[in-house]
């Protein structure tokens, strides 16, 4: 080969290439070499390098009479893969390897040295990237792992030793079907389809297994390698694992699940109002709640006569088993279950068995495995006695949490008031219909003398002819009529409560029974005229007739008896379609606001006048009546004007 | 006037028995009266009465059942019955068909003998 071609090859060479003489001065260099320092150094003049400014590879500066160059002739030795860094004039660095050679002469005297420099700045950046991406994949709290396509994992980073616990050492070069359960290995199948086919796998929830045998839930992403070609060579996954996650989640909807559990609960025991169904359902849901194979609860209920009655409910596995078995009869057995008025939870009562004494179940019905765990939650009256208690119990130990404990005695709590809540309200219905007995007898009593006195008062005022004992005998019979009348109210009422008041329908001319309610008025209360406006000719009712005559006759009373200043009361009868209506109007006392709220009540007089009698039920027992005929009784009036009432009913 | 017209009485109180006696004999009727179901029975003839008028409350029985009973035996089916009652809500409910009328107490005198006239007619 001819000079000329080796000066070709150094003058085209891609490599940096410079000379210089034994003295360093530079005798020549190339057009790479001269790329790389960023100038063109003087030859001749510059000793060294054309290196603007020079560095170590840690950063500090190196003087050009240190560089490797300079090294190689003082030294008389030749050096390879130098690495410097030089700073160009435009202050950008390049990093470089450096192989300074010394020249010999035909004696081995040394003439120079030449250098050649290799731009490794490339490289460098990538190196430091490389580490730098070493170091993300390292620190990851999730598993990254790289696998071929053919599933041999080709990659392994810490938290994936972590995860699986297999080492780097042993999986690598394994396939990745041995971190995949045996049913699952399909997955595997469809990921590579996928990751083939240049498609990402995301966020894939799914179960894998580890070195020890342990099934782990996690989350896996996959996604393509590509070579520098763009051809997909590999996956790269990264598997998190998720049952933290997933228990926290669970945990958090066991919690709003109790939640609403106990809402129902409370929702149900207050609606309740009868003893055995409040035993019940809370018994159910409890030991529902709680995982239970059984629950009971024990209540003892205080009794009319002054002493207690020990009911029950019994709920899970077999709850008809326990019905038979012994249990705690009285209330003072109930001390020996609790410690005071505390809670108590065994894990396993076979472990404890000196504590667990005075447990409720110790044995399971047949069939089933004996009693481990254990859970006892006292009710207490508002009192603070130890009134009853729900117990639970378990096959399995350790199933019954502090947490358990606490819902439950929640649970306790609001049983108790709804307990007490019943006890009362059975109370008052009992009072209720004893006095609706009362008073049926009672009126019922009451009419037998009231007869004897009307019938005989009737026969001595038949053959009485003086004027004098005449009217005494007729203000007799009109108070026993009176009499009579406000026991019949009474009466009424009690069986207006008791929901047996009858109506007997019958058809009847309402012209006529007013003209009969109205003539005994003209002698009774000659003070005020009646006054009566029809807007129809006739007026054909189908009603309870003595029913509507009590009516009638309770307003015109009420209507005369509260405007004593007055001297007319107006009685107007209107038909409308198929609506009756009657409106007795007086110009009296009238009524406030409040009065007129309440006077359809029961026992309600109006307050203020002494003078006025009766009991106060006949507008109650008016407005019971025009209701059950399927109408009713309004009231406009104005304190001092006057009142109009207006009943109505369907014709 | 109502000659030789018989009516029999079951009535417990005694002042209300008198009272009811008294109008009846006043009107000319005969009547026999009885405070209790079981000396009604005894003393019952065969010859059938022109009206029976029974209270409903009594000691040893129902007025009702009575009423019932009687429509039972073929010589006192067609005999009327009037019956007496304290307790207003059976006036209310429909009159059993052994029964030809009910009366409520207290009752009006006029209206006791109005009724008595009407169904011994």
């Amino acid at each position: 080969m001819s000079t000329a071609t080796f000066k070709a090859l150094f003058e085209t060479s891609p490599l940096g290439i410079c000379m210089c003489d034994q003295d360093g001065y530079i005798k020549y260099y190339n057009e790479s070499a001269a790329n790389l320092w960023g100038r063109k150094p003087d030859v001749g003049k510059e000793r060294w390098s054309g290196a603007w400014k020079m560095f170590a590879v840690d950063g500090s500066p190196i003087s050009l009479d240190d560089s490797p160059m300079a090294q190689c002739i003082r030294l008389a030795k030749s050096f390879s893969s130098e690495e410097i860094t030089i700073q160009r004039p435009d202050h950008s660095f390049c990093r470089l390897k450096q192989h300074p050679q010394l020249i010999k002469n035909e004696q081995g005297n040394i003439t120079g040295a030449y250098n050649t420099l290799v731009d490794i700045s490339h490289q460098n950046n990538i190196a430091q990237y490389q580490s730098v991406l070493s170091a993300i994949v390292e620190s990851s709290d999730d598993a990254i792992i790289s696998k071929n396509l053919q599933g041999v994992i080709t990659s392994w980073n810490q938290a994936a030793q972590k995860i699986f616990g297999y080492t780097a050492e042993e999986i690598i070069g394994q396939s990745i079907n041995k971190l995949i359960p045996a049913e699952l290995h399909g997955e595997e199948k469809n990921i590579i389809e996928n990751i083939r086919n240049g498609r990402k796998v995301d966020h894939f929830q799914t179960i894998r297994l580890t070195k020890s045998g342990k099934l782990i839930h996690v989350s896996l992403t996959a996604s393509p390698v590509k070579d520098a070609n763009g051809v997909i060579i590999g996956a790269s996954k990264i598997a998190r694992d998720i049952s933290m996650q997933l228990q926290r989640e669970a945990a958090l909807a066991q919690s709003a699940e109790r939640l609403s559990m106990i809402n129902s609960i409370g929702r149900s025991i207050s609606e309740k109002l009868d003893v055995h169904s409040i035993l019940q359902n809370v018994t159910d849901a409890t030991t529902n709640i709680t995982g239970s194979l059984v629950g009971a609860f024990f209540y003892n209920m205080p009794t009319e006569q002054g002493d207690s009655q020990m009911l029950h409910a019994f709920s899970g596995i077999a709850a008809d088993k326990f019905e038979g078995l012994k249990m705690p009869a009285k209330s003072k057995d109930f001390s020996k279950l609790f410690n005071a008025t505390d809670i108590v939870l065994f894990d396993d009562i076979t472990t404890n068995e000196s504590s667990a004494k005075n447990v409720l179940f110790k044995e399971m019905p047949a069939g089933y495995e004996p009693v481990k765990s254990y859970l006892a939650v006292p009710i207490t009256s508002g009192s603070g006695v130890v009134i009853g208690g729900l117990f639970f119990a378990h096959s399995r130990k350790g199933i019954f949490q502090t947490d358990h404990a606490e819902l439950i005695a929640g649970v306790a709590s609001q049983a108790a008031v709804a307990l007490d809540n019943s006890r009362l309200f059975e109370q008052v219905s009992n009072l209720n219909s004893k006095k609706d007995e009362f008073i049926a007898l009672a009126s019922h009593e009451l009419k037998t003398p009231i007869t004897t006195i009307k019938g005989y008062l009737q026969i001595l005022q038949k053959k009485e002819d003086d004027t004098v004992k005449l009217l005494f005998l007729n203000k007799c019979l009109t108070q026993v009529n009176q009499l009579n009348k406000l026991v019949a109210d009474l009466f009424d009422i009690s069986r207006i409560e008791a929901g047996k008041l009858h109506l007997t329908y019958e058809k009847f001319d309402l012209k006529e029974m007013l003209n009969s309610i109205v003539e005994p008025f003209y002698y009774s209360s000659p003070s005020h005229k009646i006054v009566l406006n029809y807007n129809t000719e006739t007026v054909l009712l189908n009603a309870d007739k003595l029913k509507i005559e009590q009516v009638i006759t309770n307003l015109l009373t009420n209507a005369i008896k509260y405007s004593p200043g007055a001297d007319k009361v107006e009685i107007t009868v209107e038909t409308s379609g198929q609506i009756l209506k009657l409106a007795v109007k007086d110009r009296g006392l009238g009524l406030s606001k409040e009065q007129q709220k309440k006077i359809f009540t029961r026992f309600y007089r109006v307050e203020g006048d002494a003078h006025v009698t009766g009991l106060g039920l006949g507008l109650y027992l008016s407005k019971e009546i025009m209701d059950r005929h399927k109408g009713g009784i309004t009231v406009t009036s104005e304190l001092g004007k006057g009142s109009e009432f207006v009943v109505w009913m369907p014709l | 006037m109502s000659e030789n017209k018989v009516v029999y009485l079951v009535e417990d109180d005694p002042d209300i028995r008198d009272l009811v006696r008294y109008l009846l004999v006043e009107e000319g009727f005969t009547v026999h009266a009885f405070g209790t179901v079981q000396s009604f029975r005894e003393s019952l003839l065969s010859a059938a009465p022109n009206l029976f008028i029974l209270d409903i409350m009594l000691p040893d029985g129902n007025g009702i059942d009575v009423s019932k009973e009687l429509k039972t035996y073929s010589n006192m089916k067609s005999v009327p019955i009037l019956l007496m009652s304290a307790d207003h809500g059976k006036v209310d409910k429909p009159i059993p068909e052994s029964a030809n009328q009910f009366i409520a107490k207290p009752f009006d005198i006029n209206d006791l003998l109005e009724r008595v006239h009407l169904l011994t007619a």
